[in-house]
């Protein structure tokens, strides 16, 4: 996260943001920089980074959520009223030079810090409540209220990404903190990818442990055949099914869901692969090659679980393993095609037995005789 | 829309403000749990359903790991609501489509 200079930093940010608003005039978040650059001058973060870079990163990330310049200029200035700052400007300071707007919101933004967590967490709740009501009302989504709480968590979303230089009890706090306001509220404004990177950031600190060897045979099994879910959703659904595993009473209901849910893994896997989700009706898959996969999984898991290091096991493992991942790629493959070439391979091979063809050819006869007589 | 995720909507239909983790889904659907997950997940993707994990406050008290919560929002309720109703009518009993050839097919028309 450092390393660049604040100047380069400031670079790419204009850089950002003339490609998200090619029209727009970059003066006013220069002069931004420049007030911010003043205020927080000498100042430095527990990461040893001149402080500027922490504003300017804020602003980085409202500006890649295509955010207007004021709201950029009010992220860059969000900490010069702050009383840690090496020169705090006044709001009356703010307001003169940049216009009622952005000091409104810079306000807003300090207000959220100063008023302390429990106060702040409130005021979110009521936000929240506010929004659960009229999530579709689009002036409620502009409303500064709602830009305050985005600034607020664009600042969250930078202090996790550089937590790791805080002490582990802070660490702790904040994690938990963030899981419990900030990453639901992010759900709640519709931003969706700062919400996954939220949690994703707050448990890693919370559940260290989370990413070691899973304990249970279940566990493993799911471990093993969650290879097939997309990297970056993996960790997500296997503390959700250990979860669930841990609350079963009896080692039988554990199994079985761990069965099930090996045999749902590669559904799974390919609902969260496709591309461009419709958002009308959800569609159904292909079955056959669906259900294929489902038992497929469930003997490479078997194997891949209950099995230490015979070669014989890890032969057969392997064998179900390439099966599953020549399905897999059938599955994945972005045209109907390989699967359309797999199911009339299926069909061929299931119609050459003459009796079933010729039994099912008789009862058409019948049927269409009977019909004739009618 | 498949059988599977109509019983899905419909039981997240029955107390809409109310959060329901997975387990708990395939207790009340009767649905599997290979089932339910990816009946979730694609609803999620489509934006009808909104997910977030446990308070770890909550959790940590009942000294069990976290879980996830998943609801309908707001539109997801609204199209869950219009896509079941289109989807009310009684089904046809499924074909088997295994594209056998048919040799008499034409004679049952004549």
């Amino acid at each position: 996260m450092s390393a660049a200079q604040p100047r380069e930093q400031m670079d790419a940010l204009l850089k950002a943001f003339r490609a998200a608003h090619p029209m727009e005039d970059i003066e006013l978040i220069e002069c931004a920089y420049t007030v911010a650059a003043y205020a927080h001058r000498g100042q430095t973060r527990k990461s040893g980074d001149p402080f500027i870079s922490h504003p300017i990163a804020v602003a980085m990330i409202v500006t890649e959520l295509g955010m207007a310049p004021d709201i950029v200029c009010a992220a860059l200035l969000h900490d010069t009223v702050d009383y840690d700052a090496t020169h705090a400007f006044t709001l009356a300071q703010l307001r003169e030079e940049f216009g009622e707007k952005i000091a409104a919101l810079v306000e807003g933004v300090s207000e959220l810090d100063r008023i302390g967590h429990g106060h702040a967490e409130e005021k979110l709740r009521h936000v929240e409540a506010a929004l659960k009501l009229n999530t579709d009302s689009v002036s409620m989504l502009q409303s500064p209220e709602v830009v305050v709480l985005v600034l607020k968590l664009a600042d969250r979303l930078h202090n996790m990404r550089t937590m790791r230089y805080l002490p582990s009890g802070r660490q702790q706090l904040k994690s938990r903190e963030t899981l419990r306001v900030h990453a639901p509220l992010a759900g709640l404004l519709g931003m969706k990818p700062i919400q996954r990177e939220l949690e994703d950031l707050a448990s890693s600190i919370i559940y260290p442990c989370f990413d070691q060897r899973p304990q249970t045979v279940p566990e493993r099994a799911l471990a093993a055949v969650a290879v097939l879910l997309p990297s970056a959703a993996r960790a997500r659904w296997l503390q959700e099914w250990a979860g669930e595993l841990s609350v079963l009473p009896t080692r039988r209901a554990r199994a079985r869901f761990a069965l099930q849910m090996l045999r749902g893994i590669p559904r799974l896997a390919v609902v969260l692969r496709q591309r461009t989700p419709h958002r009308d009706a959800p569609r159904p898959m292909n079955t056959i090659v669906d259900q294929i996969v489902g038992f497929l999984a469930i003997g490479a898991a078997f194997v891949a679980a209950a099995t230490r290091w015979e070669p014989l096991a890890w032969t057969a493992g392997a064998m179900a393993l390439g099966g599953l991942i020549l399905l897999s790629a059938v599955l994945f493959a972005r045209s109907d095609d390989p699967a359309r070439r797999l199911r009339k391979l299926i069909r061929t091979s299931l119609a050459r037995p003459c009796f079933y063809h010729s039994l099912h050819s008789a009862t058409t006869q019948q049927t269409g005789s009977d019909l004739n007589w009618n | 829309m498949t059988l599977q995720t109509q019983l899905v909507l419909r039981s997240l239909l029955e107390e809409p403000s109310k959060e329901r983790y997975g387990l708990e889904l395939c207790e009340l659907v009767g649905l599997p749990s290979g089932t339910i997950y990816p009946i979730l997940a694609r609803l999620e993707r489509v934006g009808w359903v909104d997910s977030a994990w446990e308070d770890p406050a909550v959790h940590e008290e009942a000294r069990r790991p976290r879980r996830r919560f998943y609801w309908l929002n707001r539109d997801g309720a609204e199209r869950a609501l219009a896509a079941l109703a289109g989807a009310h009518q009684p089904r046809r009993q499924p074909k088997l489509d295994w594209g056998i050839a048919q040799p008499n097919a034409g004679g049952a028309q004549a």
